[in-house]
């Protein structure tokens, strides 16, 4: 630095490009893409063991779903902002619609059809269904790589549009549109990432994609979009699927290590016969049943359930290697999750144990009172099923839960309760997903009756 | 001990924020050389605005009053050095709206002329002559509400004070402005300290300071052991300095919700404050200068200084040489709670801590998002509220819902906006709903 520089002036900040806004001028440097990303880094296990038990099967079926909320995503927001892509929006919509609309049509009057075989088949229905089966078929046998392309196009077509116009108004000084924003949040990644957790391995495509629609289009984006939806919109889709599709939704393919160990209670409770294993010759040939299922059965039947509760078996429900869905099985990778998320504080520890205690206590409760046990034991129910998986990553969502930590503890109490009574004593062999859909509902309530009380406060009545 | 069994160890939430400290701690308050001109902003302090006595063309001397107080809740303002008063004009206030203030154009003696005469003898003085002291030197609270002092030393008959917390917290990051003044001054903190606690007669007095500052803890408690003056190291964690945290976390006494610190018996002194009233008393100056800290990433010499009051923010950034590249932001007083300006012509004040520069990289731009409920503000609420709630109401302009989740308790520390992953301007949200529920009190009172 020479002599002249030091004389001369101090440098003083120029002051039209100072910025003002509010206080405080410090941030901490959280965001919501680093959320997002958090809770996919803590869904990692659980996604690696769903493909190390299934396999491709698991894996596409992950691809799917991920992909098509994120062109959900993409559609409805850049339709919401900018209007500028009303097409794909469309597209998607009629498809799913019309997905929906001709299964129904068609499971409709194929039940009329079952029913009146007895009789006499009504030469119009039973022609019109075969229309409606045959229109069924050949729109879903369009290839499953052309579905990807045309979403992956389609998402490529939203973005670089949406980067256009951004950039646009960003010239004119005009306000951005926030479509780029909202998509860049990941939080369409993460909502299909936990659909696919709650499908069966090996299910179709056009499935995942009447449930991206449901999570992203009917569970989210009507309500406003990130922030707004009263319910988990992985929830809605799995409920949606499961009310419209069931017998999609409740097929189980058996994992890989199912049929490699020839461990008998596979063979005796989870497939129906010994024949059907013994001539199997790769997963895609049977089907499998959730433990939970099998209990349910036992318990109609009045049975015993120590053949569900051997050591071995628990094992294999810790391990994750039962029937279910792709997320849902194994306990041990959701666990490594649940400490993720209680590390990075994304959770609070209290929404899980309340959840899945709440759940100990009643099934012990109700084996308890009565002469024989009415379902397997505590720790059978938590390790089986959907449990975990709702009270990690469902129930402690944080749109849809409860917004002081006193209101989440009674929602993770709510839960557990709702799930203990409909697997104990309802018609489904599960009962998470339905259990966290009535709590989310419950959410402005409780978050009323949970209103924390400001430091210092003065209970005015009991001064008077 | 049996008061406090039972009770938290600490306040509940809050954050701990970068805090930039090192950037001044170590450099010893400069005095500021004479500057030509000073513009003195009129109205200080909380309350009513006091009244210029002076005019145009007038000659003033060095801590002679220019404007008297014109309520019980003001304080008269002094000439910050001797000169001829050019004019009452219209400058930028720190707030963000244009203030009056008195300019003095300095004749370069700095010569003295204050009415005060000097109390040597202050233990044997009246209460109310201290007071009257106090306000005379038109001292406020200068950790940065600017509270009139004499104000907050006359509680009303019905309550009993029995202790004073001097805050030396200084939470808000960057600023050392109170730490050098522990490390440098602190016979007059103490002394001030006594004096303040002789007007409200009472004896228990600790000074609160956050555990970051070990060396001022070091300096005080050395010192304090003669005066029967308790020193409390604070947990490092904004807003540590907050009035009813500091209560809290000296005392584990709880101000009720919506009232004073003389509700649970407590008066509350910055360090600085203490430090003028010794200044007024002893010495029978006027507060005229204060500590300002002068920081930031961008300043070429951040440090501490002495400054007249009326200084321009200019003329302070030059004395810390200027800046190295251009910042985004200035901010007078700390990056929690401290308001950026849109000019440099804005001046110190009684209560301006510092002058903070900030770079791009430090300072937050908003893209505000939607809430995701993430129940980070919920956590780190130090009042204990739901700001998640109190700011979506705020947005759909529901101050009813707003009002019954207590938004009136919020004492605006921005600990939600800076722990906020979708960067919403809470407190910006909750402002605007107590701005509205207070107007629609007062029109509901006048009715």
């Amino acid at each position: 630095m020479n002599v002249e520089n030091i004389e001369k002036e101090p440098l003083v900040p120029k002051e039209n490009q100072l910025m003002i806004s509010s206080s405080p001028h410090v941030h901490n440097g959280n965001s919501v893409p680093r959320i997002m990303g958090l809770v996919i880094l803590a869904l990692a296990p659980a996604i690696g063991a769903g493909v190390y038990f299934w396999g491709m099967s698991a894996l596409t079926v992950l691809l799917y779903c991920v992909i098509f909320c994120v062109a959900m995503e993409a559609s409805c927001l850049s339709w919401r902002f900018a209007k500028t892509l009303l097409a794909p929006f469309v597209i998607y919509g009629t498809l799913c619609v019309l997905t929906k609309a001709i299964f129904f049509i068609g499971r409709f009057i194929n039940m009329g059809y079952v029913s009146a075989t007895s009789k006499e088949p009504i030469a119009f229905i039973d022609s019109l269904s075969e229309m409606s089966q045959n229109l069924f078929t050949k729109l879903f046998s369009i290839p499953e790589v052309v579905v990807i392309i045309f979403s992956l196009v389609m998402i490529a077509l939203a973005l670089t549009l949406e980067i256009i116009k951004d950039k646009k108004d960003r010239l004119a000084n005009k306000e951005c549109s926030g479509a780029l924003i909202a998509i860049k949040d990941g939080s369409a990644i993460l909502t299909g990432l936990l659909l696919a957790m709650n499908l069966a391995a090996g299910t179709p495509w056009w499935i995942c994609l009447v449930g991206a629609f449901l999570a992203i289009v009917i569970g989210k984006q009507v309500f406003g979009g990130i922030g707004n939806n009263p319910f988990n919109p992985a929830l809605v889709a799995r409920v949606g699927l499961f009310i419209g599709f069931a017998s999609y939704l409740s097929t189980w393919r058996p994992t890989t290590l199912m049929l490699k160990t020839s461990d008998s209670i596979y063979n005796k409770l989870f497939f129906n016969n010994d024949t059907v294993y013994n001539s199997a010759k790769t997963v895609m040939d049977f089907t499998t049943a959730t433990p939970l299922a099998v209990a349910k059965e036992l318990a109609d039947k009045g049975a015993d359930f120590s053949p569900l509760t051997t050591k071995t078996a628990y094992l294999n429900y810790f391990l994750g290697n039962m029937g279910g869905c792709i997320g849902e099985t194994s306990a041990l990778a959701l666990l490594i999750g649940a400490v993720i998320l209680i590390w990075f504080k994304l959770i609070k520890w209290e929404v899980p144990v309340y959840f899945v205690g709440t759940v100990a206590v009643v099934v012990t409760l109700a084996n308890l009172f009565g002469n024989k046990p009415v379902t397997p034991n505590a720790l059978f129910h938590i390790l089986t099923g959907g449990l975990l998986l709702g009270a990690i990553f469902m129930a402690t969502d944080m749109v849809t839960s409860p917004s002081t930590k006193l209101g989440c503890i009674v929602f993770a109490i709510g839960c557990g309760l709702l799930t203990s009574v409909i697997r104990i004593w309802g018609g489904y062999p599960e009962g998470v997903s339905f259990s966290i859909l009535i709590m989310n509902a419950l959410v402005p309530m409780i978050n009323n009756f949970t209103a924390k009380k400001p430091f210092g406060y003065v209970n005015v009545k009991a001064e008077a | 001990m049996s008061e406090n069994q039972g009770k938290r160890k600490y306040f509940r939430g809050g954050v701990h924020p970068h805090d930039g400290k090192a950037l001044s701690a170590k450099n010893s308050i400069n005095e500021a050389p004479l500057f030509d001109k000073y513009q003195v902003v009129l109205q200080q302090n909380i309350g009513a605005p006091p009244k210029a006595i002076v005019k145009k063309g007038d000659v003033v001397l060095k801590g002679q009053m220019i404007a008297e107080s014109t309520g019980f809740v003001c304080t008269p303002v002094h000439a910050p050095t001797s000169g001829v008063v050019s004019g009452i004009v219209e400058i930028p206030g720190a707030m963000g709206q244009s203030v009056k203030a008195i300019e003095i154009a300095s004749d370069g003696e700095d010569k003295w002329g204050s009415s005060l005469k000097p109390m040597k003898d202050w233990e044997q003085r009246d209460d109310s002559e201290i007071k009257q002291r106090i306000h005379d030197a038109g001292i406020v609270g200068m950790g940065g509400a600017a509270f009139p002092t004499h104000v907050k030393l006359s509680p009303p008959e019905n309550k009993n004070i029995d202790y004073l917390i001097l805050n030396g917290a200084e939470c808000e990051p960057y600023l050392t402005a109170d730490h050098r003044l522990m490390i440098e001054d602190p016979e007059r903190i103490l002394k001030g300290a006594l004096i303040i606690a002789n007007s409200l007669n009472i004896n228990k007095i600790a000074i609160g300071i956050e555990k970051n500052k070990p060396d001022a803890i070091k300096i005080l408690k050395k010192h304090s052991a003669d005066y029967g003056i308790s020193i409390v190291p604070l947990r490092m964690m904004y807003p540590q300095g907050a009035e009813k945290q500091l209560i809290y976390s000296v005392t584990k006494r709880k101000v009720p919700a919506g009232g004073l610190p003389m509700d649970c018996g407590c008066v509350v002194q910055n360090v600085a404050t203490a430090a003028a009233v010794y200044d007024a008393v002893v010495k029978g100056q006027p507060l005229i200068e204060r500590v300002t800290t002068i920081t930031g990433n961008s300043v070429v010499n951040p440090g501490n200084w002495r400054l007249k009051l009326g200084t321009t923010a200019l003329d302070a950034l030059k004395l810390a040489s200027g800046v190295k590249n251009n910042p985004a932001k200035i901010i007078m007083g700390g990056p929690m709670m401290g308001f950026a300006q849109k000019s440099l012509m804005v001046t110190i004040t009684k209560n301006s801590s510092g002058i903070l520069l900030l770079d791009k990289e430090d300072t937050s731009i908003y893209e505000s998002r939607q809430c995701i409920n993430c129940k980070g503000c919920v956590d780190v609420c130090p009042m204990n509220l739901t700001p998640s709630v109190l700011s979506k109401a705020a947005v759909k302009e529901n101050f009813d819902i707003a009002e019954r989740f207590n938004v009136m308790d919020c004492m605006e520390c921005g600990c939600c906006a800076y722990v906020c992953p979708s960067r919403r301007p809470m407190v910006q949200h909750l402002r605007l709903a107590k701005g509205k529920i207070l107007a629609k009190r007062r029109a509901q009172q006048n009715k």
